[in-house]
C-alpha cells in the first residue's frame, strides 16, 4: 500500500503540477494577451514614444543617447527610420546639446520634464514629456513627443505680424488709442502718449482734458456728451474725426481731427473706445494762408475797380472840361489825347515801381521828353532826389502837361530866345513841417496878346484841382516873360504814406 | 415826381477834384446849397457837426481811409445819403445795404434823381 500510498502522492503532485502548469500557462498566456494589447497601444498612439539609454563621458556629462525602444509612430514623428540600438549622435550629427542635458538631468534626477524646442537638423519642433524610466541607475528616460512645427510656424506667423502691426501702430504718424469706459488708455501709441501725456482722454480728465476744446462748424461750444470718445461708448462712431484745438506747454494752439469708433469685447459689449487722432496744424495752416491770400485778393481787387472806376470818372470829366474850353475838333482832340496819355504815365510809373513811388526828376523830364524837349541851354531842370506818392505823381503829372502844354503853345518852348528853369528845394516852414516847393519859370517870352482869356483846364487843375486833391499850394502867375507857377507839397502822412521823400 | 433839391442842403464828400467839382456844379444847377465838397474825412465830420444837411453824398475812399465813421454819424442823425463809389457792393458793411450806391462812372441825372427820392421821403 505503500507504493500505492507513493503513487497517489505522486498523482496528486502531479495533478497538482499540471493544475500549476495550466495556471502558469494562463497566466503565460495573459501576460501575452497584455504584452500585445500594450504593444498595439505603444504603436497605436500618435505620439513617438521611445526610451532612451544615456550615454555619459568620463566626467560624467550626457554627451549622446541610445535608442532601447521606440514606437511606430516614432518613425513618423522623427524621420529616423531602424533606430533601435543606434546612437542618435550616429544618426542626427548636428543634434543640439541641450538636448542631452535635458534628458541627462531627467536620467540623473528622476524627475520628468515637459518642453518645447527644437531639432534643427531635422527642421522639427518638439512638444516633449520625458520621464525617468526603469531603475534608477540604468540612465534610461521614456520619452513622448510630437512634432508641432505646424503650430510653432503659425504661432511664429502671429507674432510676426503682431510685430509688424506694433511698429505701424507705433510708426503712425496719427495718435492711437484704446481707452476703456472710464478714459484709463489701455494702448496707446507713441503719437498718442505725446497728445495725450496723463494716459487718459482728455473727456475724462480734469488735468490735461479742459486744454482740448472741440470746434464746431458754427463756432458754437460743443457739449462734452458730443465728444467722439463719449459718442463711441454710446455706440456711435465718429469717422471722419471732429476738429479740435489744444494748447501745447508754450501756449501754442494746434489743430487736431479726433476720430473714435467702440470697443468691443468678445460678447459685443462696449467696453471702451478707439481713438484716433491727426494733428492738422499744417493743413490749418495752409488753409488759412489761402483763406487769407484769398481774402487780399479779393481787397486787391475791389482796390482795382475802385481805382479803375475813379480814373475812369477823372477822365470823363477831363474830357468835359476839355471840351468846354472851346476850340476845333483836333485842338480838342489833341488836348484831350495829351491829357490822357499824361494820365496814363503817371498811372504806369506809379504802379511800376514796387513801393508805388515816382521820381520827380524823371516825371518832369518824360513830360517835356512827350513834346520834344529836353533840358540844356534855354532849359534847366534842377534840384534835390524827390520821390513822389502815386497821388502827387497823378497830380503834378498832370500839372506839369499843363504847363507844359502852355509854354509850348505862348510860352518858353515855342520862342528860342525864351528860356524855361524848373527847380525845386525842400524848405522847412514856420510850423516845422517840410515842404517841397518848386517853381516853373520862363522868362524871355515876348508879351504877346494872346494871354488866356478864359479860365482854362490847366488854370483850374493848378489852382483848385492840386490843392483839393494833394493839399498843395499854388500861385500860378501870367507875368510877363512868361508863366510863374510855384507849387509847395507838404510832406503831410496820408493813409498810403508820406506824400513825398527825400532820397 | 420826386422831390425838387431846390433849396436843399447836401453835403458832398469826394476826394478826386474833377468828380467833386462835376457833382458841385450838377448840383448847384439844381439850385442846391453845397456843403463842401470836400475830400478829408476830418473836414467833413467836422462841417457835419455844426450842420444839419439835408442829405449826403459820400465817396468810400477818402484818400485811403474809408468813410464809414461819417455814414454811421449821419445814420445816427437819421440824414439820408448815398454812395457815389468804384466798390462793388459786397464790400459795404452789413449796416450800409440799404443805402443806395451809384457806381462810378455816374450819371447826375441819375444821381439827382435818387437824392431827390431820399430827400423827398417824409419823415416817419
Amino acid at each position: 500500500m505503500a507504493e500505492n500510498g507513493e503513487i497517489a502522492r505522486l498523482r496528486a503532485l502531479l495533478a497538482c503540477s499540471e493544475a500549476d502548469l495550466q495556471r502558469a500557462n494562463a497566466q503565460i498566456a495573459a501576460l501575452e494577451a497584455s504584452e500585445l494589447r500594450y504593444r498595439a497601444m505603444f504603436d497605436g498612439i500618435d505620439e513617438g514614444l521611445c526610451v532612451i539609454e544615456m550615454i555619459e563621458d568620463e566626467a560624467g556629462q550626457p554627451i549622446d543617447y541610445r535608442f532601447l525602444q521606440a514606437n511606430a509612430a516614432f518613425v513618423r514623428q522623427t524621420g529616423l527610420k531602424d533606430a533601435m540600438g543606434r546612437t542618435v549622435r550616429d544618426m542626427v550629427p548636428g543634434h543640439e546639446q541641450h538636448w542631452f542635458d535635458i534628458y541627462g538631468r531627467i536620467a540623473r534626477t528622476g524627475i520628468a520634464e515637459r518642453f518645447e524646442d527644437r531639432v534643427e537638423a531635422l527642421g522639427r519642433w518638439y512638444d516633449v514629456y520625458a520621464m525617468p524610466f526603469g531603475a534608477p541607475g540604468d540612465l534610461q528616460v521614456a520619452v513622448l513627443f510630437r512634432d508641432v512645427l505646424d503650430r510653432k510656424q503659425t504661432e511664429m506667423r502671429l507674432v510676426e505680424s503682431e510685430n509688424r502691426l506694433a511698429a505701424i501702430f507705433e510708426s503712425a504718424p496719427v495718435g492711437i488709442a484704446l481707452a476703456d469706459r472710464n478714459g484709463n488708455m489701455l494702448l496707446a501709441n507713441a503719437e498718442a502718449q505725446r497728445l495725450f501725456p496723463s494716459r487718459r482722454i482728455p473727456s475724462h480728465d480734469p488735468e490735461f482734458g479742459p486744454r482740448w476744446r472741440a470746434v464746431s462748424d458754427d463756432g458754437e461750444p460743443v457739449a462734452l456728451s458730443d465728444y467722439p470718445a463719449i459718442k463711441a461708448l454710446n455706440g456711435i462712431s465718429t469717422v471722419p474725426g471732429m476738429e479740435f484745438t489744444w494748447t501745447d506747454e508754450d501756449g501754442a494752439v494746434h489743430w487736431a481731427t479726433v476720430s473714435s469708433v467702440p470697443l468691443r469685447d468678445d460678447g459685443g459689449t462696449i467696453s471702451g473706445s478707439v481713438i484716433v487722432i491727426h494733428e492738422v496744424d499744417e493743413l490749418k495752416r495752409s488753409q488759412e494762408a489761402l483763406r487769407e491770400s484769398e481774402r487780399r485778393l479779393q481787397m486787391l481787387l475791389a482796390e482795382l475797380q475802385h481805382r479803375v472806376r475813379n480814373i475812369l470818372t477823372v477822365i470823363r470829366s477831363v474830357f468835359s472840361r476839355t471840351v468846354e474850353t472851346g476850340g476845333d475838333i483836333q485842338s480838342i482832340a489833341n488836348h484831350f489825347t495829351g491829357r490822357l496819355d499824361n494820365l496814363a504815365r503817371a498811372q504806369m510809373v506809379a504802379t511800376q515801381s514796387a513801393h508805388g513811388y515816382a521820381d520827380l526828376e524823371n516825371l518832369i523830364r518824360d513830360e517835356l521828353l512827350s513834346v520834344g524837349v529836353s533840358d540844356g541851354e534855354t532849359v534847366t531842370i534842377c534840384g534835390p532826389g524827390i520821390e513822389l506818392n502815386a497821388q502827387l505823381t497823378e497830380s503834378l503829372g498832370l500839372a506839369f502837361h499843363e504847363l507844359t502844354t502852355n509854354a509850348l503853345k505862348y510860352g518858353a518852348l515855342r520862342f528860342p530866345e525864351a528860356r524855361l528853369e524848373i527847380h525845386w528845394e525842400v524848405n522847412l516852414d514856420d510850423k516845422g513841417i517840410c515842404s517841397l516847393d518848386l517853381t516853373w519859370s520862363e522868362q524871355g517870352v515876348p508879351v504877346i496878346s494872346s494871354q488866356p482869356t478864359r479860365r482854362g483846364f490847366g488854370c483850374e487843375l493848378i489852382e483848385d484841382a492840386l490843392p483839393y486833391r494833394s493839399g498843395v499850394t499854388t500861385s500860378l502867375e501870367f507875368r510877363g516873360g512868361g508863366v510863374f507857377c510855384l507849387l509847395s507839397a507838404p510832406q503831410s502822412e496820408g493813409g498810403a504814406g508820406a506824400a513825398w521823400k527825400e532820397l | 415826381m420826386p422831390a425838387s433839391l431846390v433849396g436843399k442842403r447836401i453835403l458832398v464828400v469826394e476826394d478826386e477834384y474833377f468828380i467833386a467839382a462835376d457833382l458841385r456844379n450838377g448840383l448847384v444847377e439844381q439850385a442846391v446849397t453845397v456843403i463842401g465838397p470836400t475830400g478829408d474825412l476830418a473836414t467833413a465830420l467836422e462841417m457835419l457837426s455844426g450842420e444839419k444837411p439835408d442829405a449826403a453824398v459820400l465817396d468810400i475812399n477818402l484818400n485811403d481811409q474809408l468813410s464809414w465813421p461819417l455814414a454811421i454819424e449821419l445814420q445816427r442823425r437819421a440824414i439820408p445819403f448815398l454812395f457815389v463809389t468804384g466798390y462793388d457792393s459786397w464790400y459795404l458793411p452789413e449796416a450800409f445795404r440799404d443805402v443806395p450806391q451809384l457806381a462810378k462812372p455816374f450819371s447826375m441825372a441819375v444821381l439827382i434823381g435818387t437824392l431827390s427820392g431820399l430827400v423827398g421821403v417824409p419823415d416817419a
